[in-house]
């Protein structure tokens, strides 16, 4: 029986011995990844790249300093105070009987600055009647001076009695916004000069007051928060120095290679649209590369001022004044300068005003839209030459692989470009790992050509060339795609004559564009 | 040396304690005070996987391509594949009388089912096996294909006609894993180049994640009725009535459930989805929401995956040397389609009985099958496959072995 019963269990022992390995497949697979269009659209009118004559040109054009008025005149809060009390030891008012007190002057501390006309775009004034007698009396505050469509700036408040040796008080916040203030003092020769006058009525209801040379009235106006967008006078010597940096992010990812360009210049234009004199002085100019190369501009120009005019016209149609400071190739190492390709200028400069004084005799002026400006500006053509120009970037990755388990075997990146710009470009893949150590290059099996090498496509006008780039990832690069952490793309452009293949300057026309489809296709391995 | 031992002994054990076949339960009228039988049977089937391609998946190895394209050149429209591999043992008590009545004894029966099917489409198969670079430039079909993993086991009690045999016994199961889904719509559109791909998809996919083995609950009947039809004055035949695992279960675990319902077409991601702030390859989950599969869990109530089965039997008592035997079986399943089947059995001599039988349906289409029975003094072993083809050949499209023990006292 043990015979027989081992027979028939036999064959389903050697039927379902153990599973001693995995079953795997592999199978073919492609999918798209990337489908978009780069251009210069993008950085067109950002400040960075603008169209000129059918080509882009490269803006490095940027305001470094731009001052107003509010960077040269600035108004104290000030309080003004004034008082008065009758002469003799003691008065009876009858009711209604006003009591003038003379103007008084009060002196802005502004020094150096001497103003002599002024408009207020903000601020207010904030009043405080103080009111020394038994009865209620009527307070007229006048600020002779101060006025809103040749209106003078008047109020008239009722001031309750003083109880005891307590004054009775009012206050009063007045926006002052749009009043025009003339500083120049009773006799219209003096400068930084508020005036202020005081009228005091008794009730003409009320009885009789009596006033004692021992009552004080009292008015205080302060000015606060005063905002002004117009002056006249003489507004002080003043020196503004700085030295500012900006940068070119088009330009962060160069990591070698040359370039060739055109002949051009840079200027540094001063604008002032401030009725003062002065003069100018661009201390320094440099640029550095993303490879830490770092070129100074050297020029006469560099460190010699040049005198600024005061603008002219009045405030409807006045003119500001323009000075020039230009830098070419014959005058500086310009060509140097440009061709270090970069991305951080750090520029320097000092503009002084009134350097010599009052000699406008006190006819400085400034108008609300008044603005003195330092600006560099270097246009230049994208007209590149580049020799092996390399761009480089690098990315988050992080895809998980594990070879125990199903996963790439092997595959291709197959790029197909249509590129309508005149430089060929070779791209390089660098898988790192997360110290940045290269793992793996994998180079392209062919550039991305230059248009210049095609035709031109008749649906947009544009001269363009299709491509196809392979990038082969084997199997040894994917088993170990794990430890992959960032990837590096390298691009290396040259712009080379097609009938020569020698690098030469070509112009960027307009449109340009290069239209980039990046698809895999992969042997995927199953494991279950 | 020992643990092969071992091993084969518990595949033994796996294979013994399963019975979702055709083997020909046997009438026996002989009344025993005890018997012990344990069922198992481990069988797989497709309607268009060959074995070669098949005992690849299951007991591993590579399948290259002709494998692959041997398989692929056999799918229709709609095609199946479904492992069934469980195990069942019964304890049958007749020497007491159940509900004082002396008519009744008692069973006590515990089982492990593992059921894996799948309805699928010729071109999932392909996409899964080949990729999809083969159907570049036109469109790959995955509609109507369902999927079905489900393990669970079950403890019952009931009762037994000492006489017919016939039994009923009310289990509990418990559902151990679990994972189910469908595509109503699904097609893949793809360019020439392959640098557009457009996506139907409508579906949905459970699939019970925790690592608990007690996923589910489950309340559900075991029936075994067996009657005498009379034939002629002189002849009857033994018809059984069979219904296993019908009941139902909840799933006491949270299910995942994933929906899509899109029409998706991508052509590659911009250089700003990639590298920018928050781009596609540092956020998996933005994948899913591009894909615009959504994801919640929720409670399942569902029917357990039993069968019903009717058909005449082997009457063991029968002096006929050649009987045959016949039935319909339908299962709970949606991927398994009905079965019908057949055949002869021959008493060769006291100790050895041998048969043959065919189907049709289930998880394939035709089979034909072969089996042994030794009946010593007190154990009867039956060894069968339902699929003769498919044990020894490679052009087969599945494997089946089942094995029944029953030992009485």
């Amino acid at each position: 029986m043990k015979l027989k019963t081992g027979l028939l269990l036999l064959p389903l022992l050697a039927f379902f011995s153990c599973r001693k390995e995995k079953a795997t497949w592999d199978s073919d697979w492609v999918a798209p990844l990337v489908s978009d269009t780069l251009s210069l659209k993008d950085y067109v009118n950002d400040s960075t790249i603008v169209e000129s004559g059918g080509v882009y040109n490269l803006d490095l054009t940027r305001t470094i300093a731009d001052f107003g008025i509010e960077d040269l005149i600035e108004i104290p809060d000030t309080t003004i105070s004034q008082t008065y009390s009758i002469v003799v030891s003691s008065l009876s008012i009858p009711p209604g009987t006003s009591i003038v007190n003379q103007i008084e002057e009060h002196t802005i501390d502004l020094a150096p600055i001497e103003l002599k006309k002024t408009h207020i775009s903000q601020g207010v004034i904030k009043l405080k009647i103080y009111n020394p007698v038994a009865a209620k009396v009527y307070f007229t505050v006048q600020l002779p001076g101060v006025t809103q469509n040749g209106i003078t700036f008047e109020q008239n408040y009722f001031a309750p009695a003083a109880v005891g040796s307590t004054p009775g008080t009012v206050e009063a916040n007045l926006n002052i916004t749009g009043y025009d203030i003339d500083l120049s003092g009773i006799s219209g020769g003096e400068v930084n000069v508020l005036q202020s006058k005081l009228v005091i009525n008794t009730d003409p209801l009320g009885s009789n007051v009596t006033v004692t040379n021992q009552h004080i009235f009292k008015v205080d106006a302060e000015f606060k928060n005063v905002k002004i967008d117009y002056a006249k006078g003489y507004f002080g010597t003043k020196s503004f120095s700085d030295t500012t940096t900006y940068t070119i992010d088009l330009l962060n990812g160069l990591t070698a290679g040359s370039i060739d360009i055109p002949a051009s210049s840079i200027q540094l234009i001063i604008t002032n649209g401030m009725k003062v004199e002065g003069r100018a002085t661009l201390t320094k100019l440099s640029n550095t590369n993303a490879l830490g190369s770092t070129v100074n501009l050297s020029s006469s120009l560099i460190g010699n001022p040049v005198y600024m005019d005061a603008a002219t016209g009045n405030s409807w149609s006045y003119a500001p004044s323009s000075q020039t400071i230009s830098l070419n190739g014959t005058n500086s190492n310009l060509e140097n300068y440009i061709e270090n390709l970069g991305n951080k200028h750090t520029v320097g400069y000092k503009v002084e005003l009134n350097p010599w004084g009052n000699t406008s005799g006190g006819y400085n002026e400034i108008y609300a839209s008044s603005r003195l400006k330092v600006k560099l500006k270097a246009q230049l053509p994208m007209a590149i030459g580049a020799d092996g120009l390399t761009l480089r970037d690098t990315f988050d990755l992080d895809i998980q692989q594990d070879i125990e388990k199903s996963h790439l075997e092997s595959g291709m990146l197959i790029l197909n470009a249509s590129n309508a710009f005149p430089m060929s470009s070779s791209v390089k893949i660098y898988l790192l790992d997360a110290n940045g150590t290269t793992l793996h290059i994998v180079n392209g099996s062919a550039p991305i050509e230059s248009s210049l090498y095609g035709a031109v496509d008749p649906k947009d006008g544009m001269l363009k060339t299709n491509s196809e780039v392979n990038f082969v990832l084997p199997e040894n690069v994917l088993d170990d795609l794990a430890n992959v952490k960032n990837i590096a793309v390298e691009a290396t452009f040259n712009t080379p004559n097609p009938a020569t293949s020698l690098n030469e300057q070509q112009a960027i026309p307009v449109g340009a564009f290069i239209a980039v489809k990046l698809k895999t296709k992969f042997v995927f391995k199953a494991i279950i | 040396m020992r643990k092969s031992l071992l091993l084969a002994a518990l595949m033994l054990a796996s294979i013994v304690t399963n019975a979702q076949n055709v083997l020909p339960i046997q009438y026996d009228t002989l009344l025993y005070k005890q018997e012990f039988i344990l069922n198992g049977s481990v069988d797989y089937s497709s309607t268009s996987v060959l074995n070669s391609m098949s005992s690849k998946l299951l007991f591993g190895g590579a399948i290259n391509d002709e494998i692959k394209t041997s398989s692929f050149d056999q799918h229709k429209g709609i095609n199946r594949f479904g492992v069934d591999a469980s195990a069942e043992f019964e304890y049958r008590n007749m020497n007491v009388n159940l509900f004082k009545n002396e008519r009744y004894g008692f069973v006590v029966k515990a089982g492990y089912y593992n059921y894996v099917s799948t309805i699928y489409s010729k071109d999932l198969f392909g996409l899964t096996f080949f990729g999809n670079e083969q159907y570049l430039g036109g469109d790959a079909d995955l509609s109507g294909s369902k999927f079905s993993a489900i393990s669970f086991q079950k403890i019952g009690f009931g009762a037994i006609d000492k006489k017919s045999k016939s039994s009923l016994s009310l289990n509990y199961y418990n559902f151990s894993n679990y994972a189910e889904g469908y595509l109503n719509d699904g097609y893949l559109f793809q360019s020439e180049s392959g640098d557009s791909v457009s996506l139907t998809l409508d579906g949905q996919f459970d699939y019970s994640g925790s690592s608990s083995f007690m996923k589910g609950n489950g309340i559900g009947v075991d029936l075994d009725y067996r009657f005498a039809v009379t034939i002629n004055p002189e002849k009857s035949a033994m018809i059984q009535l069979q219904a296993k695992n019908i009941g139902f279960a909840q799933m006491t675990s949270n299910v995942t459930r994933y929906e899509i319902d899109t029409l998706l077409t991508f052509e590659g991601f911009t250089f700003e989805q990639l590298i920018g702030n928050s781009n596609v390859l540092d956020n998996g989950t933005s994948i899913l929401d591009t894909l615009g599969i959504d994801s919640t869990s929720v409670t399942k109530f569902r029917m357990l995956p039993g069968y019903i089965q009717a058909g005449k039997i082997v009457d063991e008592s029968s002096q006929q040397r050649l009987q045959g035997f016949f039935g319909v079986r339908l299962y709970t399943i949606s991927t398994y389609a009905p079965l019908v089947f057949g055949g002869a059995h021959l008493r060769a001599n006291a100790w050895l009985s041998v048969g043959v039988n065919a189907s049709y349906g289930g998880f394939t289409r035709f089979r034909t099958g072969l089996y042994a029975q030794s009946t010593f003094k007190n154990m009867t072993i039956a060894l069968a496959s339902e699929d003769v083809i498919g044990l020894i050949s490679n052009q087969g499209k599945g494997k089946s072995v089942i094995l029944r023990l029953r030992y009485r006292i």
